[in-house]
């Protein structure tokens, strides 16, 4: 072997090393990369996870408040106002007035109870479903604001998964509360429909318009929740929400939800 | 006088219940005949003793008052069901009529009205107040009123091959069948026919016909 074959050897076998050791550098680099993904997906999946719980043990603990509110109370309340009745029957021309008026406050104080109870916890969302649920919801919101809320369904009878269903009446009423606000709006018109595959509430106001904006402003803001909750709570159950200007004036917003149903 | 009316009552709050008894008692023609703390307790001791009138609580622990009054009205044909609670909803209202419920009272009437609702009840069958007529009413009403149609059926567009397509897939043709009849080739029948199970969201053929009949896409 001559000098120039060694050197020309030496040098293919350096090249080669070279390669070798390039190559396991990037394997390396690409796994390291990969790892960083699955982390972060991790990551991404664990904060669902803690948003979800945390969505969860605000939930319950609202409904003992709630069922406390409304069942305790409430009965208890109730009873006074019985109490009332016997006084009133025995009592003075005089004090028959003032015994009246004190039962008709108790029954202030009841109906107070009722809206305060049903917005912390919707009773029927349990007993009837997401549809009576939101009917349920109007009616109430009538009974106490001077704004007009329509509720339209085609009637459909398909059941919604229990988590799905309450997250779509918090942003419904989320939605309501902002529309209150922000957008100077006479009538509000929420429309609930489902094919087997999906779900589609729109949330239809006649105001300034303004909804989407203020929304998406109020992200920006430290403390404000509107959209945050909003997006959130679609987001853990798989469903989105989209803004449109109405036609003629108001919002338009429609929430859908795919695979709605409950799994048996 | 004919016998009293026997009254039964149940409700998991005996604070409310002796209220209750006890803005009953002046009236002659009433007999509270016993208390239940729940459904479960009520139908127990219904078994032995039967009322003319049940008080009947909505909210209550292990049987609640939704789950008694259809065990009740079936077990029970007459035996009439007074709801006594807290839940003022139009929704509950008309569930718990079209479930068997002879009347609907707030846990906040007036004893009069109670009273009122024992009797009528047992006389006629059934005792409507304005909430109970309100809630039927809006259902009438809601029922000849134009609802909102279901749009879904032509929520997905089909182009008019993939409509061909899918009408012969659903007539049970296989690909090479289907590619002589439109003088397509097979793959390109296998591209439509892929096509249409994304836009479907389905996985196979059979969730493919399953789709087209419960949409209405083929007869």
């Amino acid at each position: 072997m001559n000098f120039v074959e060694i050197i020309l050897i030496g040098t293919i076998v350096m090249f080669m090393l070279g390669i070798f050791v390039v190559t396991l550098v990037i394997l390396q680099q690409k796994q390291v990369i990969q790892y960083k993904l699955k982390l972060k997906d991790k990551d991404l999946l664990l904060q669902k996870e803690m948003l979800r719980a945390a969505l969860q043990g605000q939930e319950s603990e609202r409904k003992r408040i709630s069922e406390d509110l409304h069942d305790e109370v409430g009965a208890q309340l109730s009873v006074l106002k019985l109490n009332l009745n016997h006084l009133q029957q025995q009592a003075q021309d005089a004090q028959v007035d003032r015994i009246k008026e004190t039962k008709e406050f108790t029954d202030t104080i009841i109906q107070q109870l009722r809206f305060i109870s049903q917005s912390l916890h919707p009773q029927a969302l349990e007993n009837l479903g997401l549809s009576h649920a939101l009917d349920s919801f109007c009616n109430l919101m009538n009974k106490n604001k001077t704004i007009a809320i329509h509720y339209k369904t085609d009637g459909n009878k398909y059941g919604v998964d229990k988590e799905k269903a309450l997250n779509v009446y918090r942003v419904v009423q989320e939605l309501i509360n902002n529309i209150l606000k922000h957008a100077e709006a006479q009538n509000i018109t929420i429309t609930y429909q489902a094919s087997p595959q999906l779900l589609k509430i729109t949330v239809e106001d006649d105001g300034n318009g303004r909804l989407a904006g203020i929304l998406e402003a109020s992200k920006q803001k430290q403390g404000s929740l509107g959209l945050k909750n909003i997006e959130s709570r679609l987001n853990i159950i798989g469903g989105n929400i989209n803004f449109a200007k109405n036609t003629t004036k108001g919002t338009i917003a429609e929430i859908q939800v795919a695979n709605f149903q409950p799994t048996i | 006088m004919e016998h009293p009316i026997r009254v039964a009552i149940a409700d998991d709050h005996k604070i409310f219940r002796n209220g209750v008894i006890n803005s009953l008692t002046p009236y002659q023609n009433i007999q509270i005949v016993f208390e239940a703390e729940d459904g479960e307790h009520l139908l127990s001791i219904m078994e032995e003793q039967l009322p003319d009138v049940i008080l009947m609580d909505l909210k209550m622990p292990k049987m609640d008052g939704i789950q008694a009054t259809i065990k009740v009205r079936a077990k029970y044909p007459d035996v009439k069901i007074i709801i006594l609670t807290m839940y003022e909803d139009d929704n509950f209202i008309l569930h718990l009529v079209e479930n068997g419920a002879n009347a609907y009272l707030l846990k906040n009437s007036e004893p009069e009205e109670i009273y009122e609702a024992i009797c009528t009840t047992f006389q006629k069958g059934f005792y409507f107040n304005e909430n109970v007529n309100l809630a039927l009413l809006k259902k009438v009403l809601h029922k000849t009123k134009p609802q909102v149609k279901t749009t879904f059926k032509d929520e997905i567009e089909f182009s008019e091959r993939e409509k061909e397509v899918l009408k012969l897939i659903c007539n049970e043709h296989t690909t090479q069948e289907i590619s002589e009849k439109l003088y397509l080739s097979p793959r390109t029948v296998e591209g439509i026919r892929q096509k249409i199970l994304e836009k479907m969201n389905v996985k196979n053929s059979v969730g493919i016909v399953v789709y087209a009949f419960r949409h209405g896409l083929v007869e």
